[in-house]
């Protein structure tokens, strides 16, 4: 005998470690597995990570282009003016109506300050406006007109001045918070919807189905112009809310038919036996089991809530025009065909790679998920 | 089966009566009527005394609450009378029926390409399934499925009208169109026609021809095209006549579901093509809050999607023998 104590009673150390070797081997879990699948498409998995970066780009756009630094220190304290381009307010006061910049950092800071100093965004050109001649010492205004890709404006400008570049990497922060933003407000009317409607059937079941029929049977342009018209000064944020508001169906329908099939599952009726209400069985258990499929129509949704604001912006009812939208962009090339061709090729450009980047993502999602594709190569 | 349909068409009465009402609140309560917003117009015959306009608002039930406006519409409705077009003045219906065979030019002419080009497209796709070809025109088709109709319409312009000079740019007819003679007519609607027709053509295309390829997979590995095979039957029949008829089912049910786009038409592509269509109508009507032509083109609109849904349902039963509705 050893002077170690047994660890547990009896049982002999070999039979322990058979054990440990068990446990180890666990079989991986559903989203492990579908993890590992979605990983092997390379189409999808590009697209990830174009996604990825585009968000990055979202993120960073005040730090990629902009006329604003991104630090500054300005009579002895930093500030952080580019964070302007998210929020006006967050321009600091001091720049907006302190001293009164009017955007002219550069000659302002020195004027003002001698002891300043500024880290610049990688391109200097302004999203909103038409950069002047005034603006930095070392770059020369944007053309009035017809300004065609150059060094100085990588995508060319508008027919007012403004960058297209800037106005395209700006707009991504448009697209990523339609997108996700209307999309998430969707799924969550579309889930709570399809998931009563499914679980409870009956008379719930009838109302939820009668209210889907009725949005579909809605133009949704009509609903998306009517809506829009109720605000009297729409902002980004209400065209986000109106696109979440009627995109909702199909989430629901999916959300319905899982629900449908998945209550009458034995896990279920063991939840229900334990005595777990409505929503916990509803919500933590058949909810996580009918993820999957569900999370397909909302990635696809995605790319549609793109390419609804981009058509809004187009036909010209979206956001109001200062706001730097592809769709704005593509708008105003569409009216300057015959002359300026980088208004159309570019923003066409940037909404087709995002539309289809979220598609091969929820093709993926699809093919990785469903056990009855996914083994089968 | 026809207690089913009764029963299908009174819940869609229902829900028509509901839509209707909801898109006249909504459009009574948009800013600005359509009188108001002609006395911004500068052209003075369509400065109104305060005498006409009253009498303006009482012939549109303008004068009246959102509510007592959509009972006299539902009640006109109910005789046949869709009304008069505020800003024109002309009948609903009339318009209605001018702009239609335009879209139906470029919708109906769309459809026909979509299931002529999907079904060829989506068999040889099969039968050449694994090989380097069949992998390039499903990724291109992919493509093309997810390029928007509305970018390649602008893409389009941009290459084949201004780059190229082929086809015109914009428009319905050309200038001198009443000049021409009948088959000179014809050559000129077909040349206005090509670009709006292939953006509308594409995107189904290619969903269609997918959706024909997926299906004959499935349908592929079934018992009883192995057992065909068996029998010595040649590849072409096997595809053509043992596989395809199974995936009739889905196709054929999928026609009822373009009829609202069939008769509504695209908002953007008539817009880009200045086509003047009932969805390039529709938009007009809103901006100018044109409240009997919106209602009209909205009444099309749910009705045609109702009656497309049932369509599915009932072809559904007609060609799949399995299924039967109480």
């Amino acid at each position: 005998m050893s002077t170690h104590p047994e660890p547990r009673g009896q049982v002999p150390q070999s039979e322990l470690e058979a054990k440990a070797e068990r446990t180890a081997k666990q079989s991986r879990g559903f989203w492990v597995s579908s993890w590992i699948n979605f990983r092997r498409r390379k189409l999808a998995m590009a697209a990830l990570v174009y996604v990825v970066l585009m968000a990055l780009v979202a993120i960073f756009s005040p730090a990629i282009v902009g006329t604003k630094p991104v630090v500054c220190r300005y009579k002895g304290s930093l500030y952080f003016p580019a964070m302007g381009y998210f929020k006006t307010s967050w321009e600091n006061a001091i720049f907006r109506t302190g001293d009164r910049f009017a955007n002219r950092y550069e000659e302002n800071l020195k004027q003002n300050d001698p002891e300043s100093w500024a880290i610049w965004p990688l391109v200097r050109q302004d999203p909103l406006e038409r950069v002047r001649d005034d603006w930095f010492a070392d770059q020369s205004g944007n053309p009035t007109q017809e300004g065609r890709p150059s060094l100085q404006n990588l995508l060319g400008t508008d027919s007012s001045g403004i960058d297209v570049f800037a106005q395209l990497v700006h707009g991504t922060r448009i697209a990523l918070l339609v997108g996700f933003v209307s999309m998430g407000l969707a799924s969550l009317i579309g889930i709570t919807v399809g998931a009563c409607s499914g679980y409870f059937g009956g008379w719930i079941d009838s109302i939820f189905s009668r209210v889907i029929e009725v949005v579909l049977c809605i133009p949704t342009l009509i609903l998306i112009i009517a809506l829009l018209a109720i605000v009297t000064q729409p902002t980004i944020w209400h065209v986000v809310l109106v696109i979440g508001l009627t995109g909702w169906t199909g989430i629901a329908r999916l959300t319905r038919a899982e629900f449908m099939k998945l209550k009458q599952i034995e896990y279920v009726a063991a939840a229900r036996s334990m005595g777990a209400g409505p929503i916990r069985i509803m919500f933590v258990h058949i909810l996580r089991n009918s993820l999957a499929p569900i999370l397909v129509p909302i990635t696809f949704g995605i790319a549609t809530a793109i390419l609804t604001e981009s058509a809004l912006s187009f036909l010209g009812i979206g956001a109001p025009p200062p706001t730097p939208t592809w769709g704005r962009v593509l708008s105003e090339g569409n009216n300057n065909i015959q002359s300026m061709w980088w208004l159309v090729a570019f923003p066409g450009l940037a909404i087709f790679a995002t539309v289809l980047a979220y598609n091969l993502i929820g093709e993926g999602i699809q093919e990785s998920t469903d056990p009855r594709t996914r083994d089968g190569r | 089966m026809f207690t089913y349909i009764v029963r299908r068409l009174l819940i869609g009465v229902l829900t028509l009566m509901v839509v209707t009402c909801i898109i006249y609140g909504l459009i009574r309560n948009m800013p600005g009527t359509p009188l108001t917003l002609l006395q911004q117009e500068t052209r003075m015959d369509f400065q109104m005394s305060p005498d006409t306009i009253r009498r303006l608002e009482a012939m549109y039930h303008l004068d009246k609450t959102w509510y007592e406006g959509y009972a006299y519409w539902l009640g006109d409705l109910m005789q046949g009378d869709l009304g008069r077009s505020i800003s024109s003045r002309r009948r609903v219906t009339t318009i209605v029926a001018e702009r239609l065979p335009r879209t139906l030019l470029l919708t109906g002419s769309s459809l026909l390409l979509t299931y002529v080009l999907c079904i060829p497209l989506g068999l040889w796709a099969t039968a050449s399934a694994g090989t380097v070809q069949e992998r390039v025109l499903i990724t291109f088709l992919y493509m093309l499925f997810a390029l928007p109709a509305y970018v390649a319409a602008v893409y389009l312009k941009l290459i084949v009208a201004v780059r190229l000079e082929l086809l015109p740019l914009y428009g319905t007819t050309g200038d001198n169109f009443r000049e021409l003679d009948f088959a000179a007519q014809m050559w000129d609607i077909i040349r206005h026609s090509l670009l709006p027709v292939f953006c509308f053509t594409y995107g189904s295309l290619a969903y269609y021809t997918r959706f024909v390829k997926s299906n004959m997979m499935e349908v592929v590995q079934q018992d009883y095209i192995r057992t065909a095979k068996a029998k010595g039957v040649g590849p072409m029949k096997l595809i053509a006549v043992h596989a395809f008829r199974n995936t009739l089912i889905p196709l054929v049910t999928m026609i009822g579901l373009t009829l609202p786009v069939l008769l509504g038409g695209s908002v953007i592509l008539e817009s880009i093509f200045e086509w003047n269509g009932i969805g390039r109508l529709f938009i007009d009507s809103l901006g100018k809050r044109d409240y009997p032509m919106i209602m009209a083109l909205t009444l099309i609109f749910s009705v045609m999607t109702l009656a497309g849904q049932l369509l599915a349902d009932i072809l559904y039963a007609v060609v799949d023998p399995r299924i039967t509705y109480k």
